[in-house]
């Protein structure tokens, strides 16, 4: 039986060649396959609702302890102590959403009154749009969203919750009430919770400038001592393979046509295209990402809200402790859209950048489903000794006694526009000058500010962030000196 | 069961999928020729050129080859150093790009666009046969470590260079090559004159290295499509009524000088250059079209 034979043998080989051949298809297939599997990954419900909740909380957190107006002592709470207080204020805001209180214009004095009892006062930095707050709580259209387009601080009077005040975008106060049966069991114990805190120790925040008519709360002394860490920028600059898998995800299976610029500063510049989408990553790992967008058009926050949201998560994501800080329509060629700008923290305390255009760490541009712009900028800790200098932290009123002049010389010069009107009272004019320099300060806190001098070993420095009218101050919390 | 039935059918079952799999593996790359294009195609594309004031003087490659990107860096040239090779001592900065004495000016831009200036007058050139001067430019380019590996001679014109000298000099044109194409934007001109070289202008590419496997490599779009893209940019350079000449047309590969960089003052100093057709009119200006 030869021709059987023969035929077995046929079939032998080509069963072992079909094998060979599997194995090599196989082999070329699957690590394209992986890769790209891993470039493109699909955002799952659950991880959105998840992030959305994260990065919706205050940027900070006050506790007042009462004590009367001008006399009340306060404490500022990192984002590492955040968590049950802005727990037991959205139990708060979720009955205030959901239910229908009344809503009336009141004066910044009614507000003063709220807060000089004991009470929680939750900044969102510039401003976020009420109907994430009330997506937040499970209320879609309420009163609230009616009222207010943008919330900038909730005001939580412990003592009384029948009404609560918040300040919207244009500085406008409201107080909100509801009837006293609005108010079930389950009304969070706001009183305990802030009894629990009140033994321990907390840097005490004083409004020290309450005589020049300047509410603003700085502390007297500042016990702790926070201490300067080494970080590095999340994106890896140094190896270039890595930097490679770290961009590939904005292009896809695009990366294949992606052109590569390197500069002599030791920048990166990706390119598709003719620029339809295009990365930048600086030396120090700093992203920016830019793409064409056309026609894209777009008014719904929500919707824009989750195109961002989702696009941060399918690159790499936000860094721990990512928080929403503000969201700003803007326009561009007669397109709409909106910017949304996040800030992190690093050990609880938010982290800055002194940049001209903007301080947020991340920010991203929304038109209709598109992402047009995204930068970033955020670091991690390395595993190095952190540096606390022994003197400690200098509170911020002897940072101010101290380089009083300069400041002055400053505002003056901001402010010589109206000066020259009147000339003849110059001499009142300069001794008032002293105390508007404190009546003008808006805002002091304690911030860790990223000089973004290099990509690895940078020190974040605890700084003191003084906001006089518009102008933005840094000063190294440990030496005192300005970083401007 | 009927072993012999089953085997046949097994044999024709295997084999079947042995063929399928073949293609599967090697059907993909196909080396250098895939895509061929329609005769069809390429006529009305003339057409439509014609028809656009734009004629071909060159063959129309009718088949597009599958490239890949490759990895190139600037080389850079540091302007005292060039100064001192090519003009020797007591040199005076003029500025921060620029060195000079009695012989000559070298100036180095953005670290790599070398400008050399030749004041000397050397002896009368017997003649200026193209073999000669050929010869007269390789020699510099030799003695001065500027013919980099791939240089190769494209093209010499004749005409006047203001910048350089009042009378019309010889402009040699070298372009640098990468396994046999064109790799661009780089290029090393020689103006000769009556007395010898006149100037000499290089912006060069070396470390050049290709990116990916074959299996990874795309095929470039065809010769006909890339003229029809870039027929606007021809039509803005081409003022006159006479017919826009072009003289070539070749796959190669291509990296822009020019490219907005990350903050100002900073300069490019590698990249990828990547496939694409260059086009080339009969007065010497060249078009260089992406092939994705």
């Amino acid at each position: 039986m030869n021709k059987e034979k023969l035929k077995s043998l046929l079939l032998v080989f080509l069963i072992m060649t079909s094998v060979m051949l599997t194995q090599r298809v196989w082999f070329r297939s699957p690590l394209e396959l992986l890769q790209t599997e891993a470039s493109y990954f699909e955002v799952s419900e659950t991880l959105l609702a998840e992030t959305k909740e994260s990065v919706l909380r205050p940027e900070r957190l006050v506790l007042g302890f009462g004590g009367g107006v001008n006399n009340s002592h306060h404490t500022h709470l990192d984002h590492l102590n955040m968590k049950p207080y802005w727990d037991h204020s959205k139990a708060v805001l979720s009955t205030y959403f959901n239910q229908d209180p009344e809503i009336q214009v009141v004066s910044y004095e009614d507000y003063l009154q709220g807060f000089s009892g004991r009470n929680m006062e939750l900044y969102f930095g510039e401003g976020v749009p009420s109907v994430f707050f009330a997506a937040l709580v499970g209320s879609m259209d309420n009163v609230v969203t009616q009222n207010l387009q943008m919330i900038q601080k909730i005001l939580i009077p412990v003592r009384s919750p029948d009404s609560i005040y918040m300040v919207d975008e244009e500085g406008i106060y409201y107080q909100l009430s509801l009837e006293e049966d609005a108010i079930d069991e389950n009304w969070p114990d706001l009183l305990s919770l802030l009894d629990r805190k009140q033994p321990g120790s907390y840097v005490k925040y004083y409004p020290l400038f309450s005589y020049v008519g300047n509410d603003v709360l700085l502390p007297l002394s500042y016990e702790e001592n926070l201490p300067r860490i080494f970080v590095e920028s999340e994106v890896d600059t140094s190896h270039e393979n890595r930097l490679h898998q770290r961009v590939r995800t904005f292009f896809d299976e695009n990366f294949d046509f992606v052109k590569i610029i390197r500069e002599t500063t030791g920048s990166h510049i990706y390119m598709y295209g003719y620029g339809q989408q295009e990365v930048r990553v600086s030396k120090q790992g700093r992203i920016e990402y830019t793409a064409e967008t056309g026609n894209e058009s777009g008014t719904n926050i929500n919707r824009a809200f989750k195109t961002a949201l989702e696009f941060v998560l399918r690159n790499h994501g936000f860094p721990e402790g990512a928080y929403l800080k503000n969201v700003t329509p803007i326009e561009q060629d007669g397109n709409r859209g909106f910017s949304f700008a996040f800030g992190y923290s690093m050990q609880g305390v938010s982290v800055e950048q002194k940049r001209m255009a903007s301080t947020n760490p991340i920010e991203i541009h929304v038109y209709g489903d598109l992402v047009k712009r995204y930068q970033s900028m955020t670091r991690q800790a390395m595993g190095m000794p952190e540096v606390r200098p022994e003197e400690g932290i200098i509170s911020p009123h002897r940072l101010i006694e101290n380089h009083f002049n300069m400041l002055l010389e400053d505002l003056r010069q901001s402010t010589s526009g109206d000066q020259e009107e009147r000339e003849e009272d110059e001499v009142v004019l300069e001794e008032l000058e002293g105390d508007e320099l404190l009546r003008r300060i808006e805002d002091i806190r304690l911030i860790y500010l990223d000089r973004e001098e290099v990509h690895r070993r940078q020190m974040l420095i605890p700084a003191w962030r003084i906001q006089i009218d518009e102008k933005i101050y840094y000063f190294d919390a440990h030496e005192g000196i300005p970083l401007n | 069961m009927d072993w012999t039935k089953a085997k046949n059918i097994l044999i024709a079952a295997f084999l079947l999928t042995n063929l399928f799999l073949m293609v599967v593996l090697y059907g993909g790359q196909q080396g250098n020729s895939t895509s061929a294009i329609s005769n069809d195609y390429v006529t009305q594309t003339l057409q439509f050129l014609q028809d656009k004031n734009i004629e071909i003087r060159t063959e129309l490659p009718l088949a597009a080859p599958s490239l890949n990107s490759v990895n190139v860096e600037y080389r850079f040239f540091s302007p005292k150093e060039m100064a001192e090779k090519l003009l020797g001592n007591s040199l005076v900065q003029e500025d921060i790009h620029t060195y000079a004495n009695h012989k000559g000016r070298v100036t180095v831009l953005e670290e790599k666009i070398l400008i050399y200036q030749n004041k000397e007058q050397g002896r009368m050139l017997p003649s200026l046969e193209e073999e000669k001067l050929v010869a007269i430019a390789n020699d510099f380019l030799r003695t001065h470590y500027l013919d980099q590996e791939g240089l190769q001679l494209e093209q010499i014109y004749f005409g006047v260079e203001p910048e350089y000298q009042e009378e019309p000099l010889h402009k040699l044109v070298y372009q640098q090559t990468y396994e046999g194409r064109f790799i661009g934007e780089s290029y090393v001109n020689v103006f000769i004159g009556h007395r010898g070289i006149v100037a000499v202008e290089a912006l060069l590419l070396e470390n050049m290295r290709t990116i990916g496997e074959t299996t990874t490599s795309h095929t470039m779009i065809s010769a006909p499509e890339a003229l029809l893209r870039t027929i606007e940019a021809i039509q803005r350079h081409h003022a006159s009524q006479e017919p826009a000449v072009i003289t070539e047309v070749l796959p190669g590969y291509f990296f822009p000088l020019t490219r907005e960089t990350f903050a100002e003052g900073d300069s490019v100093e590698s990249g990828t250059a990547v496939p694409a057709w260059k086009i080339v009119l009969k007065d010497g200006k060249t078009f260089y079209q992406e092939a994705f």
